[in-house]
């Protein structure tokens, strides 16, 4: 290929990447998604009470993440030396609903393939508070979507799914719930 | 990044509430004034609420928590792109699954390869596949990058793969992507018509004990043992051994083809994941393989030995056994660094040796590779990915009259770089990949070979994708400076080829068209359907030059040069239909329409014919899997596949079939037949180096697994 055709696909990619990609949104005091998502997951936590057999105080809060997803790390960063009620935080990383055993919190990322009526069936003897950001993931069963609303993170609260698992979810969560069923 | 302050926010909110205080936007000084007070406010009150510690502080906390989460409604975020499900790809991609790997029976990656929609895979013999994506299949077909784990499998000799000497544990595969169209601008040289990765899984997912031993007719024998553990904190390892011993295929009229053969390979692999601490994550992992195979090639009757025959001497010729061993190893590390969780680098380095001995040619090959690759988001919209490459190839030769290189020990280099910036024009709807890469190669100087790709989604459940590519397939060592004496009739008064590389031989060259579509039709329905139309340019041809006759024999010079030019349409359809909770259909259908001509003046008389006839028109498949009560599992696959009108190959169909039951969460008994059908049939010939035409027969096999 000339060098010619290879300046004017260059001169043609900088012209697309410099006026949308410069554009002024970056600035001003955007956060990457999954970093919001990670500190609702860790607020989240604040407002569920589990069953008392899974909230010993001596006894860590386990988030399980099952599947691949960015909130891992950015969870990792923020639950760092942090306490709810005493009890420490610790992450749980997972690609087996298995692995998922014995957490309090399980989020579903989207980049794992096995089908949500699938998991939410595994999950139904635990007392998991299940979360999770794609469609219809609260019809399917789960109990907390995050949902993207004119560029912010909001949420969507099946609290008859969570009472069913044992959970209370304080009604102050509620009620900053995009939808509650 | 910046995040705006809580208190400034808080400040704002108490400004909102209706309850008394003034709204007063236009003054940022009044707007300051007031958040002032508003902070005396709530120090006060945290203050007095001290005073009863009890219940006011856990209400106070719990509403600071209230508002940390109002506060997180309110921030602006972009939107991240990482980990996107497959149907988001602009790309002809399918993946194969450690679970379809598994329930399929198959024992090598090329079996498992069959079950993938518009691949072509044919079987050889015994040992050898020709396996390639959109035409050109051949013994090493040339058109198609396989990859396991970041390594090429790939051998820069004769441009293709040795199939006999990648037998990876096929348990732990975590999956095999296949993408079929040209892979240029991300993965490089060779990736023409498909890029095959092979993935293996992570340490940390194979930590327990996972044993298998069965056999068969075709597979005679095998065993296979896997351990895994822990080092340390986030420190997993795994170690395993197998050998399988495979059968000879069959000759034509049913007689068993002498071409047997065993493999070992052992390995292991250790990684360090800190990643959930914010940590990097550093990959080491190896293998070790030997291979002991049964052959019979078509060559001089001489044994082993570095000097032509002179010219003049009778040329004697026939089917010789041979004892042909493979042998290697590699050595890879990987380190990833990640800056954020849109940003991270990785660090890739390996070492490849691999040794094969056979009668008509002997080859020490080491390679040297080392790849950077740094990925990170520009603005709101761009997700950049750029990188560079070194790479060596240190070959050393065994000459034999069948063939030779010249010279015998070649070092080459391979630089590479490229770039790659996904755009969103449209916030989950248009996206726009522009990508290129640049190589260097001692044969060709520069290659570049951009791309672009546009993926539309309309709606959640249907996308639209299209891409323009330029890729190529730089010339193989055999192409440069090889002689391989193709004895036509053995002497006195015999005719000899002579295949002659070409120092000049140039890259061949794609133009890619493609068009695709994806959708989810009901709940239980989706469908995968991907069109083409590429032109190639410079393919390789064989000119014949003027026959000379000296003493009694006659001598034909043929060189390879770049003469044939071709275009090739086709179409993809795999639709995916869950049937009931327990049944699933997955039928495919391929269409392929190549067409090959000569440069005017061109003397090559056969290789357009080759071309055209040496893939299939049309394939179908249907793979059906049931899980039926008491853990008992069975899959039935069944394919037809067109005829090769070259080798007069007829169409065939066959099927593969797979009883497995799962008494505990320990153990496993599988039965499997393969290639169920006609009692044999032929797949492909062989081409480029001489062995005999052998068919593939019914054969079927039991195992027995265990894991700890």
């Amino acid at each position: 290929m000339s060098f010619k055709a290879i300046k004017f696909v260059l001169l043609g990619w900088l012209l697309l990447v410099l006026p949308i990609g410069g554009s002024s949104r970056a600035a001003d005091g955007e956060l990457p998604e999954y970093e919001v998502k990670a500190k609702f997951l860790y607020d989240f936590a604040k407002f569920v009470e589990w069953p008392a057999e899974n909230s010993r105080a001596d006894t860590p809060i386990v988030i399980g993440i099952l599947g691949r997803s960015p909130i891992g790390s950015e969870l990792g960063r923020i639950i760092r030396d942090k306490t709810i009620n005493g009890r420490r935080l610790v992450i749980k990383i997972g690609t087996s609903i298995g692995d998922m055993d014995q957490c309090h919190i399980v989020f579903i990322g989207r980049g794992q393939e096995k089908p949500l009526a699938e998991i939410f069936k595994e999950l139904k003897h635990g007392h998991a508070l299940t979360v999770g950001d794609v469609k219809d993931f609260t019809k399917a069963g789960g109990m907390i979507n995050f949902i993207i609303e004119d560029r912010k993170v909001w949420f969507e609260i099946n609290d008859a799914t969570a009472r069913k698992a044992g959970l209370t979810i304080s009604s102050k969560l509620l009620n900053l719930a995009k939808k509650i069923n | 990044m910046k995040k705006p302050p809580l208190f400034m926010d808080w400040a704002d909110r108490v400004q909102a509430r209706p309850s008394g205080l003034a709204r007063r936007r236009s003054n940022r000084a009044g707007q300051l004034g007031v958040s002032i007070l508003t902070f005396i406010l709530v120090a006060a009150l945290q203050t007095a609420s001290a005073i009863d510690p009890s219940s006011t502080n856990k209400t106070a906390s719990a509403d600071m928590a209230i508002e940390d989460i109002r506060a997180l409604m309110n921030i602006p975020v972009h939107i991240q792109r990482e980990e996107r499900p497959l149907n988001e790809s602009a790309a002809a991609i399918s993946v194969l699954t450690q679970d379809d790997i598994h329930r399929s029976g198959a024992m090598s990656v090329p079996e498992a390869l069959r079950l993938v929609p518009g691949l072509d895979v044919a079987q050889v013999d015994s040992q050898r596949w020709a396996i390639s994506s959109r035409g050109f299949n051949e013994l090493f077909a040339d058109k198609l990058l396989v990859m396991q784990d970041g390594r090429s499998l790939y051998s820069p000799l004769f441009s293709g793969v040795f199939w006999d000497a990648q037998n990876p544990l096929m348990e732990d595969i975590d999956r095999i992507e296949v993408i079929r169209g040209p892979g240029g601008s991300l993965w490089g040289e060779n990736a023409v018509n498909g890029v095959i990765n092979i993935v293996t899984k992570s340490a940390k997912d194979t930590q327990d004990l996972y044993a298998t031993a069965g056999g068969g007719g075709f597979e005679r024998a095998f065993a296979a043992i896997r351990d895994g553990g822990k080092l340390g904190e986030d420190l997993y390892f795994r170690v395993y051994g197998e050998y399988s011993d495979h059968s000879d295929s069959e000759l034509v009229n049913g007689t068993p083809a002498h071409d047997a053969w065993q493999s070992g390979q052992g390995g292991f692999r250790m990684d360090w994941d800190k990643r959930d601490n914010g940590g990097d994550l550093m990959t080491f992992q190896g293998d070790l393989y030997t291979a002991s195979l049964d052959q019979v090639f078509n060559t001089f009757v001489a044994s082993r030995g570095s000097v032509l025959l002179p010219f003049g001497n009778p040329i004697g010729a026939g089917p010789m056994p041979d004892d042909e061993r493979t042998d290697g190893g590699n050595l890879l590390g990987r380190w990833t660094h990640s800056f954020s969780s849109s940003s991270d680098l990785q660090v890739q380095a390996y070492f490849d040796r691999t040794e094969r001995e056979t009668i008509i040619f002997g080859d020490y090959l080491n390679t040297y590779d080392i790849d950077v690759q740094h990925r990170f988001a520009l603005g709101g919209r761009n997700d950049i990915v750029w990188g560079g490459g070194y790479r060596v190839y240190d070959d050393r030769m065994q000459n034999t009259p069948t063939i030779s290189f010249n010279p015998e020990h070649q070092t080459t280099e391979l630089f590479s770089a490229f770039v790659q910036d996904e755009i969103t024009l449209v916030e989950d709807r248009l996206r726009l990949t522009l990508g290129a890469k640049i190589e260097h190669n001692d044969y060709t100087g520069f290659d570049f070979q951009p791309n672009g790709r546009l993926l539309w989604t309309p709606t959640e459940r249907q996308s639209f994708w299209g891409a323009v590519s330029r890729a190529v397939r730089t010339p193989a060592e055999v192409e440069e400076n090889a002689i391989i004496n193709n004895v036509l009739k053995p002497g006195p008064g015999g005719v000899d080829a002579q295949l002659e590389g070409n120092p000049n031989f140039e890259s061949e060259v794609v133009n890619a068209f493609e068009l695709g579509y994806r959708v989810q039709l009901w709940t239980n329905v989706s469908l995968d359907l991907a069109t083409y139309y590429n032109v190639y340019q410079h393919l390789r041809s064989e000119e014949q030059g003027t026959p000379t006759i000296s003493g009694f024999n006659e001598y034909i010079p043929v060189t390879f040069g770049n003469e044939l030019h071709g275009d090739a349409y086709g179409v993809e359809v795999a639709p995916t239909w869950q049937v009931a909770d327990f049944w699933r259909l997955r039928p495919a259908y391929t269409l392929l329409k190549l067409h090959v001509g000569d440069e005017s003046g061109g003397a090559d008389t056969t290789s357009a014919a080759m071309m055209e006839g040496e893939s299939p028109q049309q394939q179908f498949s249907l793979r059906s899997s049931w899980d039926l009560p008491y853990n008992v599992t069975f899959d039935v696959t069944v394919r037809y596949v067109d005829r090769l009108t070259y080798f007069g190959i007829n169409s065939y169909v066959a099927g593969d079939a797979r009883l497995a039951w799962r008494p505990s969460k320990n153990w496993e008994i599988a039965l499997v037949g393969q290639n169920i059908g006609n009692a044999h049939h032929a797949e492909f010939a062989p081409t480029f180096i001489g062995t005999q035409r052998t068919e593939v027969g019914e054969s079927g096999y039991a195992r027995i697994t265990w894991r700890f």
